[in-house]
């Protein structure tokens, strides 16, 4: 154990700074720094812009597309991103369905694949969680039964995030009855535009479009488009899963949340109240925790370190609930502000007459604090995910 | 001290919670935002007739001789149907206003508002140049402004209509309208004196108190809509094979909302006994402790009856997602906490 500052992380932290000074265009950052969705055109644009200088993957394996960082420098890339208020890339394709591509599938599916994800040209949607089958997640329903070289797909997927932008959809679906019905599951890739699938928009809490429904109605998927054998999707689900937990202490996404806190507190004078200080100062102790667990479990990861601890649970129950309290100390900061609906402004080319009254720092607030409830239900919840530590600690 | 209702007080409860549940359902509440601005004519006329909007006043006022429990009664079943029009800006602040100021003008401004003829609320602030937050929108009728003047805060009344600019509407996160006042934009002589030059604050400070407790039973009959909401939800959803109550973290957290719904209730009564304390003390620290707790209970049940749904409680189909918004927009019409704090610091 040695924690001396690494003289080489400064040079490659000025370098990330430098790229997006001169690379991330002013008015996409102004967007994605106010906490609504980005718009699909923000995610693509800045998906090229990071692929032309080689970074659009920054944790994939080198010969795959991945710039070969250290963990520690796909850390400071991310964190170096999110405060300068880049948009995301899109995270279906690059965090969860890539890894299970690169790792398990054919060299086919590699070939057709991962190159436009890379390149920012196809998104993806997920379609595991079903109506009937959310935390119980091997309950699911969705059939795909053989039809010579074809399965025909059947069946409803709920919560797809960002499905309405998906050019490919990756599913869970059952291709047998058994006894453990885990083992019945396959992982399918299939072309968002085959006949009989259809994507319908459900509005969340924050009034934005970002979830939908899909339905499968006799959906023809080449028996080509299965990942790995059938029976072995719940295995690389979980795998995805595992992976999603890895990101989602969102130590990044926690600071920019931190730093606008911060902006607002001193723009409305709210930073010279010490009940308030305590209450920022508190986040702030809990971010540096948080982000030293992390750094440790990137380090970790693939090493016999990494099955000492259920690190995607612990960091995952521990960065949901930070972006929960540090959004409501902001909707607070807001003061009355707070409770005001300010619509989503895409072309950003100044505010119409009839907008809402308010400061500049307000719109967006509150709409992310309304959709960040969702941070402590997806990707497991946090009961399931205090099950999971609960059985680590308890087991043999 | 009793907390068993009176035959009347029942009577008035179940009125208001029979219409909640037969004329004010979740689907004719989403119509009347999404179509009618988030007023209904119809519902607030209805109201009126039935005698909601007096029944929190004495009878020499021209009301039905209720006072802060029957107002409480009233605000709570409103709140666990989550009616959107404005209750407790016209009905309690804005008539309680009135009825403590006194004098013919502003008696015969509350006699329109007890027949559900006139809608005025009081903008907030003392001598504001621009009020905020005000809610209820088009269907306002008067702004009730209070204005510091040589002997102390006089009341005005400004009849809505005609403002232009002066006047920006808008809608909160729960679908209701609200509006800010540009006061500097109004011409003076728009502004008719209602109470005044003796000093209306006293009168306000009453009215604004009432108001907070109406609010803090709004809020209890939220919680308890989705408190009820995420029990039969735990009953009737099925994971695992079995009913999400038999899993036994969910059912404490279910005890948990529970506990926290009780406190809140708690609360509310220690501030309608507070209300009927004669001195401003112990009134002001009643109302904000209760407000404290309904806060904390409220921001509590909210988020967990989301948790407990799941993705479906973050949808805006479903109602668990509209009782932390209604309960979030509840939190600020009471006021900054750092009030409360500030109250309960000084009064000990």
């Amino acid at each position: 154990m040695n924690f001396e500052p690494d003289p080489a992380i400064g040079a490659f932290r000025d370098e990330v700074r430098t790229f997006l000074r001169e690379r991330l265009p002013p008015d996409m950052a102004r967007r994605t720094q106010r906490g609504y969705h980005a718009p699909k055109a923000d995610m693509v644009t800045w998906t090229r812009i990071l692929y032309a200088h080689g970074w659009s993957a920054p944790h994939w394996p080198a010969e795959h597309g991945g710039p070969g960082w250290t963990p520690l420098q796909r850390h400071l890339f991310e964190e170096e991103c999110a405060l300068a208020g880049a948009p995301p890339t899109c995270t279906s394709a690059f965090s969860l369905v890539a890894p299970v591509i690169y790792t398990h599938g054919s060299e086919a599916q590699k070939r057709q694949h991962l190159p436009p994800i890379l390149r920012g040209e196809t998104f993806w949607g997920q379609g595991f969680s079903e109506p009937n089958a959310g935390s119980d997640l091997a309950s699911l329903k969705t059939r795909a039964e053989r039809d010579g070289d074809h399965y025909i797909v059947n069946g409803q997927k709920t919560w797809t995030t960002e499905g309405h932008h998906a050019d490919w959809l990756f599913c869970l679906v059952r291709t047998s009855a058994t006894e453990k019905p885990q083992r019945g599951i396959s992982f399918l890739l299939v072309d968002a535009r085959t006949p009989g699938i259809t994507i319908r928009p459900i509005i969340s809490i924050d009034d934005a479009h970002s979830l939908n429904e899909v339905f499968f109605d006799n959906v023809r998927v080449p028996v080509a488009n299965r990942v790995g054998e059938e029976g072995q999707g719940w295995s690389f689900g979980k795998l995805l899963l595992d992976n999603e937990r890895a990101f989602s202490a969102e130590v990044p996404r926690n600071k920019r949340m931190l730093a606008r806190l911060r902006t607002i507190a001193a723009a409305t004078g709210l930073d010279s109240d010490p009940l308030y200080a305590q209450r920022v100062a508190e986040l702030e102790a809990e971010l540096q925790a948080l982000e030293w667990l992390t750094l440790r479990a990137l380090s970790e990861h693939g090493t016999p370190a990494a099955t000492q601890w259920p690190a995607g649970s612990v960091l995952h129950v521990l960065g949901s609930e930070l972006q929960q309290k540090t959004g409501a100390l902001l909707v607070e900061a807001l003061g009355e502000h707070g409770v005001i609906a300010y619509p989503e402004v895409i072309d950003d080319v100044g505010s119409p007459a009839a907008y809402p009254p308010g400061p500049d720092h307000a719109p967006g607030v509150t709409a992310d604090f309304l959709y960040r409830r969702a941070v402590t239900i997806y990707g497991g919840s946090n009961e399931i995910q205090r099950n999971l530590i609960a059985r680590h600690l308890l087991a043999g | 001290m009793d907390f068993t209702l009176t035959e009347e007080q029942a009577l008035l409860r179940d009125s208001v919670q029979r219409y909640v549940e037969h004329d004010y359902g979740f689907e004719r509440r989403r119509a009347c935002i999404e179509r009618e601005g988030g007023f209904s004519a119809g519902h607030w006329a209805g109201f009126a007739t039935m005698g909601w909007l007096g029944a929190g006043l004495p009878e020499a006022v021209g009301g039905f001789g209720g006072g802060a429990v029957e107002t409480a009664l009233i605000a709570e079943q409103l709140g666990r149907g989550l009616v959107i029009e404005p209750y407790a800006a016209v009905a309690v602040l804005a008539a309680q206003t009135l009825r403590y100021v006194g004098g013919d003008r502003a008696l015969s401004l509350l006699g329109e508002v007890i027949e559900g003829r006139s809608l005025p609320v009081l903008a907030s602030g003392d001598e504001p140049k621009h009020a905020t937050l005000i809610a209820g929108g088009p269907q306002v009728t008067h702004f009730l402004l209070p204005m510091r003047e040589a002997n102390g805060v006089s009341l005005f009344a400004l009849r809505a209509d005609d403002l232009g600019p002066a006047r920006i509407d808008y809608r909160l996160i729960d679908g209701s309208p609200a509006c800010d006042l540009r006061l500097d934009a109004i011409p003076v002589d728009r502004a008719v004196r209602i109470a005044g030059p003796v000093d209306a604050a006293p009168a306000i400070a009453l009215a604004r108190a009432e108001a907070r407790v109406a609010l803090c039973a709004e809020a209890l009959g939220v919680m308890g809509r989705a408190l009820d909401v995420t029990r039969e939800y735990l009953r009737q959803r099925r994971q695992f094979g079995v009913p999400l109550a038999d899993f036994q973290v969910l059912r404490h957290r279910l005890a948990d909302m529970s506990i926290a719904h009780e406190q809140a209730r708690g609360a509310l009564h220690g501030a309608l006994a507070g209300l009927a304390q004669r001195d401003a003390t112990s009134r002001e620290r009643a109302v904000a402790a209760s407000g404290v707790m309904c806060v904390r209970s409220g921001r509590f049940i909210g988020a967990q009856a989301i948790q407990l749904h799941g993705a479906i409680g973050m949808t805006n189909e479903y109602i668990v997602g509209h009782c932390f918004k209604r309960l979030m927009v509840i939190e600020r019409l009471l006021g900054p906490a750092q009030q409360r704090v500030d109250v309960l610091a000084r009064c000990q």
